[in-house]
């Protein structure tokens, strides 16, 4: 056979290969280019912004504002990208990185202080003086950040120094019920505020799913729901001793892991602790009633049990309430999560009272980014979402709560209010990080399966405690440690820059400095406690 | 002779010019963005004692993080320690990264060294406040040096005399907060403490969370050494400054607590 033909027919691929390579490699140059400039229209701006939160009622309220902006200003289009949860960071990276972001992005996933650095705008600068779209409202002559329930303090990185974004809501926990079934089962118009009263609610919803043969599971659940009820739970009983443990428990924005840590290891307290046992009881009452394996169930099956009525109730955040309300076809409830208390028909005597809202923080960031195009008109922007009277709106659209002070909420909005009436609870045993929280994972089953008990569940974490407190205080150290260092080279840079007369400099140094001892002294009570721990497990 | 004189002003010309450019690359630094401020100071005069500094203080951050370049930025600060005046603001942060160096940096870390460098950072009075809390880290290190809670009491009344080495406000303040905890970590009497506590609230504090925490740790302490009276008053500070803190409730029943004491001793 002739060789020449293949020859060519190889010369031909190869060459095929090539154009495909070269078009493929000018084709991304050329969109690259492209897609760094403005995607203005007509002379009209356009101002993309992008966030995760698919609920319909949150899509038409930011479609709502968008449009009273558009309104205001002729000249400006926004766009709004809504991009589902699961693809969010991959996608938030990859726009970041090929510099295609849109004007504006939701912070909180797929974020580091490197990347909010590098690609967001700081909103420091306009954060002491009013929003210029609250004139006429009650906030008109507060500075921004005083517009907001938490102060901003939840958009404040305490690492690189600067305000990032701002709020447009604040989320709460939250039980949500069927009311159709509900009053089948109890008659009730709305779900008991103390656990006493749950549990007897628990048993009502057992025996008429047995009496109906009805497949029905008193509370829905899942790994994204249940650790956050369990939490509330042994909280509710743990006050007093996290108190009892370390002085500065109520001052600490989170529980004092290495001092609660030492206090396990020199004895002062463990899982056979009365408080502790109490919330371990509570944790069997309230499992044997969830959603069996729970802690195996995604989020979307639960809230699919509840949306089909095989549930009675579901706990869930106020985020959850549009979606919810969209899919079900029962009139839905919302009521607290009910609250164990110490009066004697309730049972939990180590119950200091209700437990406030500790998420007093406002949430659903927006930030303007730095490949904005129009980094003034998306700035601006972000003032009206977060002005007095579009806030208001946005939030009564989309049935999310408000991020800026004294809005006026509708009466069926009222029970998602952060309930700041109530004591502040204690500690869980996750309180240390991953690791803990993990033994509390996998050793749930002993506490929550008809089989467990309550002294098998106290053993096997007493036993297992030690290692899982070790490695997370472990793991704690090395990150105050890099931290620490970190801040030393920022350090160095704002006083060389303070020393030029750098005002910024000048504004934040006292800042990165203030508290640092209280960084630094967590760090070595840490590596004392670590020792502490290695010491106690020698032979 | 006029020739040398126009080479002088021109080279200081150069310098502050320099030193004027080199403003990038510390807002870099400050930033987070550390490799991009150490390709900055790379790219400058190697000789300017200032962008050594840069180098050396970025290097210690940059990614990926090794041993080689630790040693290399302790070999540039010794460098600037040894060629430098000793009171310029450039050898005095050199010092100062040496120091955190053989305390933060060092496996296993060399803590009497480090103690000495910054002993003598606070004795040259720089009055620059990152520097100054050298007093701070002195207090803590000591707080944690014995297992003796005795031993270590006894040291932190040693260092109880620096306090009159520090002039910055946020140097002092740190240095009180810092004694008054290493007091109570070492089961030293709480009314000492206190006073610390006390005194670093008088300097004050920017950030809401550092005042709630040190005015909920004096009423809490107040509390247990039966001071109702100091109790309130903490007490009542933080609800009148954060009357939307989830702790309002808790507070009003601590609070509710001392009075009843205070009235009934």
């Amino acid at each position: 056979m002739d060789k020449t033909p293949k020859v060519f027919w190889n010369l031909i691929g190869i060459g095929l290969l090539a154009a495909c390579f070269l078009f493929a490699i000018g084709r991304m140059a050329w969109k690259a280019f492209t897609d760094r400039r403005p995607l203005d229209q007509g002379g009209q701006v356009v101002l993309r912004f992008a966030h995760w939160q698919l609920e319909s009622g949150v899509r038409r309220a930011f479609d709502l504002a968008a449009a009273e902006y558009q309104k205001l200003h002729p000249g400006v289009k926004i766009q709004q990208l809504a991009i589902p949860e699961k693809i969010y960071v991959n996608w938030l990276i990859t726009q970041l990185i090929g510099g295609t972001a849109p004007d504006i992005i939701e912070m909180g996933k797929g974020m580091s202080d490197e990347r909010t650095t590098r690609y967001f705008l700081p909103t420091s600068p306009i954060v002491d003086t009013p929003n210029p779209y609250n004139q006429g409202s009650p906030l008109e002559s507060l500075p921004l950040r005083e517009t907001f329930i938490d102060g901003m303090e939840s958009v404040f990185s305490t690492t690189l120094l600067e305000y990032y974004g701002v709020p447009l809501s604040a989320f709460t926990l939250r039980m949500y019920y069927n009311l159709d079934l509900l009053q089948k089962i109890s008659g009730a118009q709305e779900i008991p505020k103390t656990y006493g009263q749950l549990a007897r609610l628990l048993e009502q919803t057992d025996a008429y799913a047995l009496s109906h043969g009805h497949k029905l599971y008193a509370i829905a659940a899942s790994n994204e729901n249940a650790p956050a009820l369990i939490d509330k739970m042994f909280r509710s009983q743990t006050s007093t001793l996290g108190e009892k443990l370390a002085y500065d428990f109520l001052s600490s924005t989170r529980p004092p892991a290495a001092r609660l840590a030492a206090g396990f290891v020199q004895g002062e307290w463990d899982f056979n602790d009365p408080s502790m046992r109490s919330a371990v009881t509570l944790l069997r009452h309230l499992g044997l009633h969830l959603q069996p394996g729970f802690m195996q169930v995604s989020r979307d099956d639960a809230m699919f049990n509840f949306i089909q009525g095989n549930a009675l109730m579901i706990p869930g955040g106020s985020w959850d309430i549009s979606s919810i309300r969209a899919q079900a076809d029962f009139r839905i409830g919302v009521g607290m999560i009910p609250t164990p208390l110490a009066k004697e028909d309730e049972r939990w005597p180590y119950a200091e009272g209700i437990i406030s809202d500790e998420s007093n923080n406002a949430a659903v960031v927006m930030a303007v980014t730095k490949e904005s195009p129009h980094p003034d008109i998306a700035q601006d922007f972000l003032l009206f979402l977060c002005s007095f009277s579009i806030n208001q709106m946005w939030a009564k659209e989309s049935g999310w709560l408000p991020a800026v002070n004294n809005a006026q909420m509708g009466p069926e909005a009222q029970v998602f209010m952060p309930n700041l009436e109530g004591f502040t609870g204690g500690f869980s045993p996750g309180f240390s990080g991953a690791d803990t929280k993990r033994i509390l994972s996998t050793s749930m089953s002993l506490a929550v399966n008809p089989g467990g008990s309550v002294d098998k569940f106290i053993t096997h974490l007493n036993q297992a405690f030690p290692s899982a407190l070790l490695s997370d205080l472990e793991r704690n150290a090395i990150g105050s440690r890099i931290n620490s260092q970190r801040a030393d080279t920022i350090g160095i840079a704002l006083q060389m820059l303070a020393a030029s007369g750098n005002t910024q400099a000048l504004d934040k140094l006292p800042i990165l400095l203030e508290g640092s001892s209280g960084t630094d002294r967590g760090y070595y009570y840490g590596l004392k406690t670590i020792d502490l721990i290695k010491n106690s497990k020698a032979p | 002779m006029k020739s040398f004189f126009i080479g002088i002003f021109l080279l200081s010309t150069a310098l502050a010019k320099e030193s004027s450019d080199l403003d990038k690359g510390w807002i870099d630094a400050s930033g987070f963005l550390f490799n991009d401020a150490y390709s900055f100071f790379s790219s400058k005069n190697p000789d300017d004692p200032t962008v050594q500094l840069g180098m050396a203080s970025t290097l210690l951050n940059i990614q990926p993080r090794t041993s080689q370049n630790i040693q290399k930025a302790e070999a540039i600060l010794l460098n600037i320690s040894r060629t430098q005046p000793p009171d310029s603001t450039v050898a005095r942060l050199a010092r100062f990264l040496e120091a955190r160096i053989l305390e933060s940096y060092r496996t296993p870390p060399d803590l009497p060294a480090a103690m000495d460098h910054y002993r003598a950072l606070l004795e040259a009075k720089t009055g620059l406040p990152l520097i100054e809390i050298a007093g701070s880290r002195l207090v803590i290190i000591t707080t944690f040096e014995s297992a003796s809670h005795e031993d270590n009491l006894q040291a932190l009344k040693k260092l109880e005399g620096i306090q009159e080495q520090i002039v910055t406000p946020e140097g002092l303040r740190e240095f009180h907060l810092s004694m008054g905890s290493g007091i109570l970590e070492n089961r030293g009497d709480p009314t000492t403490a206190l006073e610390h506590w006390i005194a670093a609230d008088r300097i004050g504090f920017r950030r809401k969370e550092n005042s709630i925490s040190i005015w909920l740790n004096i009423a809490r302490i107040s509390q247990d050494i039966q001071r109702y009276d100091l109790a309130a008053i903490y007490y009542r500070k933080f609800l009148e400054a954060f009357p939307r803190d989830p702790r309002v409730h808790t507070v009003k029943a601590r609070l509710a607590t001392v009075e009843n004491h205070g009235q009934n001793p």
